[in-house]
């Protein structure tokens, strides 16, 4: 088990699916061969297939026995191709040909953006950007018959040995999210490292220092001062993406508080939601009626002009309210005493050893 | 936890069969693979080839090869079907043998070589690109003890062990050769060995010849074949149990 674990929350009520998270990280981490496909962080519409097309629903992760369930690997069509335009014949070889992709493309990693769904003439789509989850009990890890994929001691981030790593692809079919890539230059499997040099730098991730809407908090996970132990484990705002897949991912997310359809304002958007709920609670699991329902009264509160904790991290106008780094942990694991915050060491959510607050 | 289960249930059925055959914790009843003596003037790189004149008129010897149990619930079911395999071995003047090894596979499974957008115009700003990420490539191994030298008993089938390590040469269709080494299940490492071999397909199949190094009489050898098609891929594969060279 790792000492500390890093982790993530998104509020989903704030992303303006502008994909500059992904962006960020695609300059940042797959800008190199074979990477082209590769969407280490992207932003999905859902009701929607997402990328790879449908991983939601194709499987991956444990059964309650705790076995393992891969999935049928991804095709390239669930991929799609990745795209090239002709930008410099149009603009700059003069053959005044329209910017065309090179290929009819079929499918791609922002396929149906803003589509969405529609029941009873209700219209409705959310954001979620994705990325690896670092999860607590990794499928791929233990999917691994090489031993390539390994779990950090000093902060829980998942990361692939690409000298071990014989590109098998036993994790992809493994990884309930489908955030694993399969290089055909290399050879090897790749993913997202949850920009760890930066961490070690104390830097945030790319895609949450990039974001514009500020839906991004980073921190240690049993850093009890940080803003990710504070809305995961104090007030319990944040949810885990596919909980039922037991793999216990180190990503949260805030679910989506639309206001309802009809009625008053202050009216619950549990008694007359705008986007299914029933959606929601297949995505984050059955906590997200909780949830909608704690949040909407931390705003009923701080409307009444009480103080919300709650709303004042989730405003989040200040990085140093997302973000909390400690790139002195590697030391500290190492038994060197830097002076920082007490942590509290993990424990396995659901196992009784957490650090919860109430 | 259940790869654990699974591959300790793959174990004692290997070792079942083992005992039964009793090749390999024991050198009783082991299958010779016939080896010729080649003429001197012949190098490795010359019969290499497998179209070589000198593989003619040597005896090939039929490989008997079964499956390796499926390592997850959702791997392929066995069909059934085996490839035809036969193996010819040639020992060189200076005492080296070389394995020519035939199979038969109606689908050749090549790793493509990953090229760059050519159709879009400007190949030089494209990048390399990713395409057959649900495909894996045929693929065949030949397994030698490190210690070359008849053997009283024979290292694990799987991977050699700690106390009896392997060498491997393998072949993958659209990536060639390496000599890789290890010492059991999982510790699979490359090494600076430059390999010596040649593939070539035909209409039946492939066939591979690959220089596996100084091995005097009685030395073991075992091989292993993958079929791109039916998602073999690491442990998963068709192997045989242990020949010695003569």
């Amino acid at each position: 088990m790792a000492k500390n674990q890093y982790a993530m929350v998104l509020d989903l009520n704030k992303c303006i699916g502008c994909h500059t998270c992904t962006l960020g990280c695609k300059k940042q981490w797959t800008d190199e061969d074979g990477m082209t496909y590769m969407y280490w962080n992207n932003v999905e519409t859902h009701p929607g297939e997402g990328y790879p097309r449908n991983w939601h629903t194709t499987g991956g992760g444990f059964s309650a026995k705790r076995h393992l369930t891969p999935s049928p690997l991804p095709s390239k069509e669930d991929y799609g191709d990745a795209l090239e335009y002709d930008y410099g014949q149009r603009l700059y070889g003069g053959k005044k040909k329209p910017v065309m992709p090179h290929r009819l493309p079929k499918y791609g990693p922002n396929w149906d953006e803003d589509v969405g769904g529609e029941d009873n003439e209700n219209p409705h789509y959310q954001y979620i950007p994705r990325l690896c989850n670092h999860c607590t009990h990794p499928a791929c890890l233990e999917a691994c018959p090489r031993k390539a994929i390994y779990k950090r001691e000093e902060d829980g981030i998942v990361l692939i040995d690409q000298e071990r790593c014989r590109g098998y692809r036993h994790c992809i079919k493994a990884c309930p999210y489908k955030k694993i890539y399969f290089n055909e230059v290399t050879r090897t499997s790749q993913k997202c490292v949850f920009c760890y040099p930066r961490l070690e730098q104390g830097r945030v991730n790319a895609c949450a220092g990039q974001c514009p809407g500020r839906i991004r908090f980073v921190g240690l996970l049993n850093d009890r001062e940080g803003p990710v132990h504070k809305l995961v484990r104090k007030h319990h705002v944040a949810l885990p993406l596919l909980p039922d897949k037991g793999t216990h991912p180190n990503v949260f997310y805030v679910p989506p508080i639309n206001p309802p359809k009809r009625g008053q304002p202050g009216d619950s958007t549990l008694e007359d939601p705008r986007f299914p709920i029933e959606y929601l609670e297949r995505m984050f699991g059955p906590e997200v009626k909780r949830v909608i329902k704690l949040v909407e009264d931390e705003l009923r509160r701080a409307q009444a002009g009480e103080t919300s904790e709650v709303l004042q991290l989730l405003i989040g106008r200040d990085s140093d309210v997302r973000f909390r780094l400690r790139p002195d942990i590697a030391t500290e694991a190492a038994g060197a005493n830097t002076g920082g915050p007490e942590l509290t060491l993990l424990g396995t959510p659901g196992d009784g050893t957490e650090t919860a607050e109430s | 936890m259940k790869l654990i289960r699974i591959t300790g249930a793959a174990a004692i059925l290997l070792g079942i069969i083992c005992v039964v055959r009793g090749d390999t914790t024991t050198t009783a009843g082991v299958k010779p693979l016939v080896t010729a003596s080649l003429p001197a003037g012949i190098a490795a790189t010359d019969v290499a080839n497998p179209a070589h004149a000198a593989w003619e008129d040597i005896e090939a010897t039929p490989i008997h090869v079964n499956r390796t149990p499926p390592l997850y619930s959702d791997d392929k079911n066995d069909d059934g079907e085996r490839p035809t395999v036969t193996a010819k071995a040639g020992r060189l003047a200076d005492g080296q043998v070389v394995v020519l090894i035939h199979w038969t596979d109606a689908d050749a499974n090549i790793a493509p070589d990953p090229k760059a957008y050519a159709d879009a115009g400007e190949e030089h700003v494209y990048q390399e690109h990713s395409e057959s990420v649900d495909e894996f490539a045929d693929a065949a191994c030949a397994m030698v003890p490190r210690e070359r030298a008849p053997h009283r008993s024979y290292p694990s089938i799987m991977m050699g062990d700690g106390t009896d390590p392997v060498d491997l040469y393998f072949w993958q269709a659209g990536v060639g050769f390496a000599v890789l080494k290890a010492a059991g299940m999982a510790t699979v490492e490359s090494t600076d060995t430059d390999p010596v071999g040649k593939a070539a397909r035909d209409a039946d199949g492939w066939t591979c010849v690959m220089l596996i190094g100084d091995a005097p009489p009685q030395t073991p050898v075992c091989f292993g074949v993958w079929d791109g098609a039916k998602e073999h891929r690491d442990g998963l594969k068709f192997f045989s149990l242990w020949y010695e060279v003569q």
